[in-house]
């Protein structure tokens, strides 16, 4: 990683255009995504933004016809639709975690082991630590010391989000996409995973795309808005929901749109 | 805020709340100029109906207060909303404290018109014109979010403070003179008093009016 500075990215997109087919979905994005913050992805259902948190670890790769047309994204200092560029390793580098909590039939500890296993890690007092550690910063360790064994599927919706959570950062990635994380949490649960983030954000760099403004406004420090395949406005999120520049912006965020 | 809210209701409340801020603006202007003319023509009625009236201000304090927690509560307001909501809850603070100025002004009024006539009322009258002219224009302000007007009152307030402590220099200076108007001379003391306190309040509203308008917080700039 590169020598740390006031304000270093961790994400850098470039004159970025993305297309589905012939559908064109980002036009011309330009944003630089803070290290070590919340960056929060808001508009309405269709603006792009889940597209392009998608193209940050190339999960669009897999959808025929979708592809980057032109620009480029930056991820500590490599552009990751460089042909050389490992997607595997990009993936880890830059987890995921989605709207429906989706951990895998298996323990509570194989869920978190699974990615170390994955990157070849066979001692079992590192794995042990490591599925600690990550159940710890994930806030869900207290819960669940005591029943390593049971099914992952069988926690509660905001317990199995928080073991995603924590799945995705026992392999330390440098970013976090979060794709409506809370979408389907009850307020508790919903708190929980927000203040997780705002706790671990200054270890990881956090993008999360949500349609709530106040979950915007509560657990991000900056904000993006986009609408129609553009980013509208992006500034920091008090700036953004006191007094935005734009009025495209203050009628969307004020419930005004349309 | 020129598109109407997804939310019929929203706009409403906001309507609602704009309204009362406007009667409660409407009231304690009359409420003032009632007490003040009170005072120059000595009518004690015109007094007592002041006094009177004021609930009718502290009722409208509390319905802005009502339905601004309303709002916050079920709308989460942002933005211009958001400024909209916080300022209105402000001013009615500010203009229930003008209206209370105006009663103590028509106490005091009551007062003296019961004693015989007191020619320096009219001292007190350049201070009326200059701080009702304050308050008129930090409401219009607010109406039409006009931020240049609302920080244009400082320089306004700071001759009507200027006015003030000459009156009160004349007034204490015969407060000395022989004779028994001293009580009522203290009496319109405090009248010049409660008139420079509402061109503070007015300041008031109009800073919050420029927050309103352009997000900047003017208070305490010099």
């Amino acid at each position: 990683m590169s020598a740390v500075t006031a304000v270093e990215s961790a994400v850098k997109v470039q004159g970025m255009n993305f297309s589905y087919g012939s559908s064109q979905a980002l036009k011309n994005i330009d944003i630089d995504i803070p290290l070590n913050q919340v960056t929060a992805f808001i508009g309405p259902s269709g603006c792009g933004k889940s597209t392009l948190l998608r193209c940050l670890n190339r999960m669009n790769d897999e959808i025929p016809g979708a592809r980057v047309t032109s620009g480029s994204i930056e991820i500590g200092g490599i552009n990751i639709y460089d042909r050389s560029v490992d997607v595997v390793k990009l993936r880890r580098d830059v987890g995921m975690v989605f709207q429906k909590s989706n951990p895998f039939p298996r323990s509570i500890y194989e869920n978190v082991a699974y990615g170390l296993r994955l990157r070849g890690e066979r001692n079992k007092a590192i794995l042990d630590q490591a599925v600690e550690e990550a159940l710890t910063a994930a806030a869900l360790w207290d819960e669940v010391k005591d029943r390593m064994d049971d099914l992952g599927t069988a926690l509660s919706g905001g317990q199995q989000q928080r073991l995603c959570i924590a799945r995705t950062i026992a392999v330390k990635p440098k970013v976090i996409l979060m794709d409506e994380p809370c979408s389907a949490l009850d307020p508790i649960a919903t708190v929980k995973v927000e203040e997780l983030v705002w706790n671990l954000r200054s270890d990881y760099t956090f993008i999360i795309v949500t349609h709530s403004m106040a979950q915007a406004s509560r657990v991000s420090d900056k904000t993006a808005f986009f609408y129609m395949g553009e980013l509208v406005e992006f500034g920091e999120t008090m700036k953004i929901f006191s007094n935005p520049r734009l009025k495209q912006t203050e009628d969307y965020i004020s419930g005004r749109f349309g | 805020m020129a598109n109407s809210h997804i939310f019929r209701d929203f706009d409403n409340a906001i309507r609602c709340l704009k309204e009362d801020i406007l009667l409660m603006a409407s009231l304690t202007r009359q409420n003032l100029e009632r007490a003040m003319r009170s005072l120059l023509e000595r009518d004690i009625e015109l007094a007592r109906a002041v006094i009177a009236d004021d609930s009718d201000v502290d009722e409208l304090e509390r319905k802005v207060d009502q339905v601004g927690m309303d709002i916050l509560v079920r709308f989460h307001p942002v933005a211009s909303d958001l400024r909209f909501v916080i300022t209105s809850m402000k001013m009615a603070h500010n203009l229930e404290r003008i209206s209370d100025h105006a009663v103590t002004i028509a106490k005091r009024s009551k007062k003296i018109c019961k004693s015989q006539e007191l020619e320096e009322v009219t001292m007190a009258e350049p201070l009326y014109t200059l701080a009702d002219k304050i308050l008129r224009d930090a409401l219009t302000s607010y109406t039409d979010g006009n931020a240049e007007l609302g920080q244009s009152l400082k320089p306004k307030d700071k001759e009507l403070d200027r006015l003030h402590k000459d009156v009160i220099a004349s007034l204490s200076k015969r407060l000395e003179e022989p004779g028994n108007r001293s009580e009522n001379l203290l009496h319109l003391i405090f009248v010049a008093r409660s008139l420079e306190r509402i061109g503070d309040l007015a300041v008031n509203i109009g800073e919050d009016a420029v927050f309103l308008s352009s997000a900047r917080d003017i208070r305490h700039e010099r």
